[in-house]
């Protein structure tokens, strides 16, 4: 479990996120909802501790990480797909996934099981990231996070600029990996995706939470995420 | 002597320039691509690998070549660690900021030459080859058919040839370890996107350290090899950091084989512009073409444009 609370952070001087409390339960998929500098991405870059919190607590599975360095919150179950994935993209696709092994030392029947579920990346093995498609190139970037072994997943927009076809495989993952128990935490612009893969949907606005609706409600009354969508 | 052994003399003391040129030069590449940070004082950490060698052949006193392989032990390992302690005390503290770094290291550059003025004083001091036989290099004539010929001055020595071949063996090493490693890949994904790599559990302050450290060791296995032609001195860190920013520059910042490209390109033509011409003239071109790569592919030679 994923547990936030009281986060306050920012750049400079410049606070961006003002006492943000929610939680990520395993087995359910949270959306981040929220315009154009909302502080979606912050929010993301706060719990990978690649941002240092000013205030607050982030907990996984019971135990406080706040104060750990960045690099050792792989290790304690966050798996991350930032915006605009940011893979090691002269390196091939293998050494990418190795990076990822890395931090929960997996070995080959770990990357068996990522390869089943992205057959082609096992055919791409030795390509360099840079050379693959953008949808390919996001299967590269999700199969990284996974080979970590997280009990949350964060997602920062991973349906951006893909092909139909393509964010319609990322869902299929998602929902996979909620049927196996795993807490998904997703910044989501896109109205259909919202509604058929999440749980619950945090509304974000100016830095602070504006709501929290359950999917059933949204459902419902979709136009009420069209106020927090857009630029 | 004819123009032809002139200039395979030439290419020969060019290769040997070229080689040390190499090693130092991959090291600050090796540092500038990984760290993003220009170590002005790369040329001091060169200047103690000399000295350290001396240090260790004098005070080991048995055969040259058990104080030569000593020291090419000893002291790449030695520099190496105060580099990574340098790293920690000082770079890591200003959080490996561009600006700040260049003027720790002008600092580091300072305290390291002085620091060295101080406890090794100011003379140069010679550190004894572990081999040095003279070698006569034959030349092809065709004068009344083919036959080799020994013009009289056409020669060098076997230490000679062992610094190209040990440079040779050392940066197939370091392309070994860059390529075919475990760490060699943490360092490259720290390269490429730090913050990535500090999210998938890579310790980047660490890897910090230890790729200064291989910097100022690979600069200090250059000078070991060095310094029984040139002799050890606290001022010497001079020359290799011009040229190895020359080189680097040329090469493409942070691209290790541009480095050797540049370095072979550099020190060929120092070794051959130096024997027909003058070393000061070979500087003056060196820097030209540094001018040249800056207005026309500031990239350098296999560096990647920045958008």
């Amino acid at each position: 479990m994923l547990d936030l609370r009281g986060i306050s952070t920012g750049y400079g001087k410049a606070q961006v996120l003002f006492d943000v409390s929610f939680t990520v339960n395993p087995g359910e998929v949270v959306c981040l909802v929220g315009r154009n500098g909302a502080g979606k991405t912050t929010m993301m870059r706060a719990i990978m501790a690649l941002l240092p919190l000013w205030q607050g607590e982030v907990e996984i599975g019971g135990k406080p990480v706040s104060s750990l360095p960045a690099h050792c919150i792989a290790a304690e179950g966050l798996g991350y797909i930032p915006q605009g994935r940011r893979l090691f993209t002269e390196l091939t696709v293998q050494q990418n996934l190795d990076i990822g092994l890395m931090v929960s030392g997996g070995g080959e029947d770990m990357l068996a099981r990522i390869f089943a579920l992205f057959p082609r990346l096992e055919e791409r093995r030795l390509q360099r990231a840079e050379t693959l498609s953008g949808g390919e190139q996001q299967m590269l970037a999700t199969a990284r996070a996974l080979c970590t072994n997280p009990s949350t997943l964060l997602l920062d927009e991973p349906s951006e600029g893909l092909q139909p076809s393509m964010i319609a495989l990322v869902r299929e993952v998602i929902t996979r990996m909620r049927a196996e128990n795993m807490g998904v935490l997703l910044v989501e612009q896109r109205v259909d995706t919202i509604l058929s893969i999440a749980d619950r949907v945090v509304f974000l606005e100016n830095g602070r939470i504006a709501e929290t609706a359950d999917i059933a409600t949204l459902r419902a009354k979709p136009e009420r995420l069209n106020g927090y969508l857009g630029v | 002597m004819d123009l032809g052994p002139y200039l395979l003399l030439a290419s020969l003391e060019g290769a040997i320039t070229a080689s040390i040129l190499a090693l130092t030069a991959v090291g600050l590449s090796l540092v500038f691509g990984v760290m993003r940070v220009v170590n002005v004082a790369h040329g001091e950490f060169f200047m103690l690998g000399a000295v350290a060698s001396w240090f260790v052949a004098t005070y080991l006193g048995t055969h040259p070549a058990i104080g030569f392989i000593a020291a090419l032990l000893i002291a790449p390992l030695l520099v190496g660690a105060l580099a990574a302690t340098a790293d920690w005390l000082v770079l890591r503290r200003i959080n490996y900021d561009p600006e700040r770094t260049i003027v720790a290291t002008i600092g580091l550059l300072y305290i390291l030459q002085q620091g060295t003025l101080m406890t090794f004083g100011p003379d140069a001091r010679p550190v004894e080859p572990p081999f040095n036989q003279r070698l006569a290099i034959p030349w092809p004539s065709f004068e009344g058919g083919f036959h080799l010929t020994w013009p009289w001055g056409l020669g060098t020595t076997s230490y000679k040839l062992f610094i190209i071949a040990a440079a040779i063996t050392i940066l197939f090493g370091l392309w070994v370890l860059m390529s075919r490693t475990k760490i060699g890949l943490i360092m490259r994904a720290t390269q490429l996107d730090r913050d990535m790599a500090q999210a998938f559990g890579i310790p980047v302050e660490r890897v910090y350290a230890l790729v200064f450290g291989l910097g100022a060791g690979l600069a200090a296995l250059a000078a070991v090899l060095i310094v029984p032609v040139q002799q050890a001195h606290y001022l010497m860190g001079g020359d290799p950091l011009l040229l190895s920013f020359i080189v680097v520059i040329i090469g493409g910042l942070g691209s290790l084989p541009g480095t050797v490209i540049a370095a072979v390109l550099i020190g060929l033509s120092d070794g051959i512009i130096s024997v027909f011409f003058s070393p000061t003239l070979a500087k003056i071109l060196a820097t030209l073409l540094v001018a040249l790569v800056l207005v026309f592919r500031p990239q350098g030679l296999l560096g990647k444009r920045i958008a």
